[in-house]
């Protein structure tokens, strides 16, 4: 049997790799965290400015992974797999629970472009007003504005973690000039982190941002690599409605054979072949209520 | 009688010619009408709305809830929202009086075990149940606390027949009087000091 092995055919180096000194550096002082974190996202906005990244997707993705994150600070035991499982087997008029609930948000959130509109359909509990003072309680550099924010928001709402790491990282995209909301925030903070107060906060934030902005950096270049490959086998394809198939594999984390713009057995058909050719992956690992994606 | 005039006047939000302290006073007085007339937990934007542009919710319920110190009920903070609720001490005397239509009284120890159990392992399908009581939760079971509005439909299950799963509810929050899930007691303690046998 051959496979197609997209690491070869592919030129990985057109993306910027981030400096050695960023990733292997351990920095003890402010001055030192704060002035890597600066680095390490200056180097991430140039990543995701080239066109190779697929954007969407990786929002996406990264979304997934603060869930999973803030889902752990609630006490609660789902990962990654159970909440795509939330997700996709939600029918309308059910309820998503709490997992599901927190998962939804943070899609949501990065779906739209940053607006106090978009933020309000992610957090519906509260109000836009709310979101617009949390979102403007901070000055400063765009990662102390962050901070600000999230610390504001704990301050007054000690269980928001989830509303205040949504608006701590839309107010880090505000302040870098990103469209849309990027969750690097959530992920390499700990739940202790939540609790600290003043310099330890600041400490801890930057340090938090620094390893998940390298990991997020990481791993936009390796969605790079797979879509690429995926663009380069879609003209293989002859089923109908194939394109729009690919299309939908280019923007989300997971789909779902049934939500494919196809007859049943065309789409498992054409995730299967997707497989064989190396450029999706079957995420669940079960024989039914399977789940796609690059 | 004269027929009433349809259209009523504007709603005044601001009372800007009340002197400070009884234009505060009186907005402290309306959400504790709001609250009295309301059977569930008022979120803040509807309270928002009776109170002047910026005035603090949260302080004024604050105030009203310093100056129902020593009364027989207290405000809760309930699943995102704020409601009138006897204090817990008063319990017996009400049951005493009163035929009452708790929502929780009907349900007996076996049917809070199983809502206990939805809460934490919740989405849970019924064959989760019973892997976790080693018995059959019948339908009736399931049913009377859905009727109850305490437990909804979650995703479906990815096995076969993708089976429904069990939710909370935010009644069920402000049945129990949380704010969130996360004031359930912590599983692991509950483990530590052997009142709960995990699944």
């Amino acid at each position: 049997m051959t496979f197609a092995r997209p690491e070869h055919s592919i030129d990985t180096d057109t993306l910027p790799r981030m400096p050695a000194w960023v990733t292997s550096a351990r920095a003890e002082t402010l001055e030192d965290v704060a002035f890597l974190s600066g680095a390490a996202l200056n180097h991430l906005h140039l990543v995701l400015g080239r066109a190779e990244v697929p954007q969407a997707l990786f929002r996406d993705r990264l979304a997934l992974r603060a869930a999973e994150a803030c889902v752990g600070f609630s006490g609660r035991s789902e990962r990654a797999g159970e909440l795509r499982d939330a997700v996709h087997l939600l029918r309308p008029g059910d309820l998503p629970g709490p997992a599901g609930e927190t998962c939804l948000a943070w899609m949501r959130a990065v779906e739209r472009p940053v607006s106090i509109k978009a933020l309000g359909r992610a957090l519906p509990t509260l109000e836009p007003g709310q979101i617009a003072a949390w979102l403007d309680a901070g000055k400063g550099s765009p990662v102390t504005r962050a901070a600000m924010v999230l610390e504001a928001v704990l301050r007054e709402a000690p269980r928001a973690d989830v509303p205040g790491l949504i608006l701590a990282d839309a107010a880090l995209a505000q302040g870098l000039g990103w469209e849309h909301l990027v969750p690097l925030l959530a992920a390499r903070l700990k739940r202790a982190d939540l609790r600290k107060h003043g310099d330890d906060f600041r400490l801890a934030f930057h340090r938090a941002l620094i390893s998940s902005v390298i990991e997020a950096a990481r791993q936009a270049a390796d969605l790079a690599r797979r879509v690429t490959h995926l663009k380069a086998v879609a003209p293989k394809l002859r089923a109908k409605g194939a394109g729009d198939a690919v299309e939908m594999f280019l923007t989300r984390d997971a789909v779902a054979p049934s939500a494919l713009p196809l007859p049943d057995r065309a789409a498992r058909r054409l995730c299967d072949r997707l497989v064989d050719l190396g450029a999706v992956r079957e995420l669940t690992g079960r024989d039914t209520f399977r789940l796609y994606g690059v | 009688m004269m027929a009433k005039d349809r259209s009523e006047p504007e709603f005044d939000r601001e009372l800007s010619d009340l002197p400070p302290e009884l234009r505060w006073r009186e907005w402290m007085r309306r959400i504790e009408a709001v609250l009295f007339a309301s059977a569930s937990p008022v979120p803040r934007e509807d309270l928002a709305r009776v109170v002047g542009q910026g005035a603090s919710v949260d302080l004024l319920v604050e105030d009203l809830a310093a100056d129902l110190e020593g009364r027989a009920f207290e405000i809760a903070q309930v699943a995102g929202g704020w409601m009138f609720r006897t204090r817990p001490v008063y319990a017996p005397a009400i049951r005493a009086a009163a035929d009452v239509s708790d929502q929780l009284l009907d349900l007996n120890e076996f049917d809070v075990a199983i809502l206990a159990a939805i809460a934490y392992h919740q989405p849970i399908t019924r064959d989760g149940l019973k892997d976790i009581f080693g018995k059959e939760i019948s339908r009736d079971l399931i049913g009377r606390l859905h009727a109850h509005g305490l437990i909804g439909t979650g995703p479906r299950a990815p096995r076969r027949g993708a089976p429904y799963t069990f939710v909370t509810t935010d009644a069920f929050l402000a049945a129990f009087g949380l704010e969130s899930l996360r004031d359930l007691p912590d599983p692991e303690q509950l483990n530590d000091a052997g009142l709960a046998a995990r699944a």
